[in-house]
């Protein structure tokens, strides 16, 4: 929790002084300029032709995965089970969590290079009880009245600063 | 929210020569009807303490109306002192740059944009500047003039000395106080507390001298005294 509000907090500030990173893009010229900021250097500008795809594959998994508990509860009738479907979408968002952010430093296999990052930045759990906030504070903040695309473009960029901080600490390799 | 406003002082030794004097004012939340008072409040804390400088921590506006009170508070502490500040998320949904307009057309610093300097001393609004993530200490004291208490991660590794945030307002409903923090809102922040000193980085923060919710429970409205005590005081 502390490390997602630390995120949060320091993404809002980044967006509060960069007004060009207020403009969401669908390709990923707003992912190169987010990881030029917080680099302070020029980003690779790398091929933007999958990422609405790479986007659909992620969320189509994580939604799969949070479906199979839903389907188990119903034919189980154990219906306790159905909680269990955020906790498997969160499982599945963690493995891909930093998949634009890689995908935006030009990696060839970014799936299996955002798995590694997450190995890297903790392992599965460690994962979720940062991205579980995050996703939070972005819901109850674009809910209270703040704004949800603006707490959504804090949320993106507390992921590019995480992503960023394991990089820079574990190694770009990672 | 006409009870008065508390003056909390604290002191910080620093490195550098020459010591300073910071007000730190946040969570103002002009707009409200029982934010009225808080300008003069924070005037009247501006007189009785002569410092070197006001920091405005953010939250300073609700609403659009509210923009010219705080044009006039700036007006009127810049005669008295600078006047130094930071946006907090309400003054960010309001729109930081029409909050900034104000704040330098009155006569005030956005240091979010431009740093101020007090002899060795160097008052700044963003932790993370482009760069590497870590820096090395260097020789000048440097505080941060924030709005949320998280940031003090980045602060750290970029090497403030100094930490003055907001954000918080104790949590307003103040149950007890354990090992430095205030319960039982310290059970959803950690940094809700007055003073946190974490090898290197001290950390000021503020209960408010505004609310949007105007409940309190043993949780004053206050403004922060920063006494920098330079080697030359000790």
């Amino acid at each position: 929790m502390d490390d997602a509000r630390a995120l949060f907090a320091e993404a809002e500030e980044l967006l509060a002084h960069e007004p060009v990173l207020r403009a969401l893009s669908v390709d990923l010229a707003w992912m190169h300029a987010a990881l030029a900021h917080v680099r302070g250097a020029p980003v690779a500008r790398t091929s933007t032709g999958r990422i609405v795809q790479l986007i659909v594959e992620k969320y189509a998994l994580c939604a799969l995965a949070a479906f199979a508990p839903v389907v188990l509860a119903f034919a189980l009738r154990a219906w306790w089970l159905v909680f269990a479907a955020p906790v498997a979408f969160y499982a599945v968002e963690a493995q891909f969590v930093f998949l634009l952010p890689v995908v935006a430093d030009g990696s060839t296999r970014p799936w299996r290079d955002a798995h590694l990052r997450t190995r890297t930045a903790g392992g599965t759990l460690r994962v979720m009880a940062t991205v579980v906030p995050i996703a939070l504070f972005m819901l109850v903040e674009g809910l209270a009245g703040r704004g949800l695309v603006r707490s959504w473009l804090v949320g993106c960029l507390a992921i590019v600063l995480w992503h960023e901080r394991v990089r820079v600490e574990h190694g770009s390799a990672a | 929210m006409n009870r008065e406003l508390h003056v909390r002082h604290e002191r910080v030794a620093i490195r550098a020569r020459q010591g300073a004097r910071l007000l730190y004012a946040s969570d103002l939340h002009l707009g409200w009807p029982w934010t009225r008072c808080v300008p003069n409040q924070v005037l009247d804390a501006v007189r009785a303490t002569r410092p070197d400088a006001l920091l405005l921590g953010g939250d300073l506006c609700d609403g659009v109306r509210s923009l010219a009170r705080l044009a006039e508070l700036v007006r009127a502490a810049r005669e008295l002192t600078h006047v130094l500040a930071v946006p907090g998320n309400h003054d960010l949904r309001l729109g930081g740059e029409r909050v900034r307009d104000v704040v330098t057309s009155a006569g005030g610093t956005w240091l979010v944009e431009d740093d101020h300097r007090i002899g060795a001393i160097v008052i700044e609004g963003r932790a993370r500047k482009l760069g590497p993530l870590a820096v090395p200490r260097s020789e000048t004291t440097r505080v941060l003039c924030a709005h949320r208490p998280a940031i003090v991660a980045a602060a750290r590794r970029a090497r403030f000395d100094v930490v003055l945030a907001g954000h918080l307002h104790g949590g307003q409903l103040v149950l007890f106080e354990r090992g430095g923090r205030l319960y039982p809102y310290a059970w959803l922040d950690r940094w809700n507390g007055p003073r946190f000193d974490l090898d290197g980085t001290t950390m000021l923060v503020s209960r408010g001298a505004g609310d949007a919710l105007p409940l309190r429970f043993r949780c004053p409205r206050e403004v922060v005294l920063c006494e920098l005590a330079g080697t030359s005081d000790a």
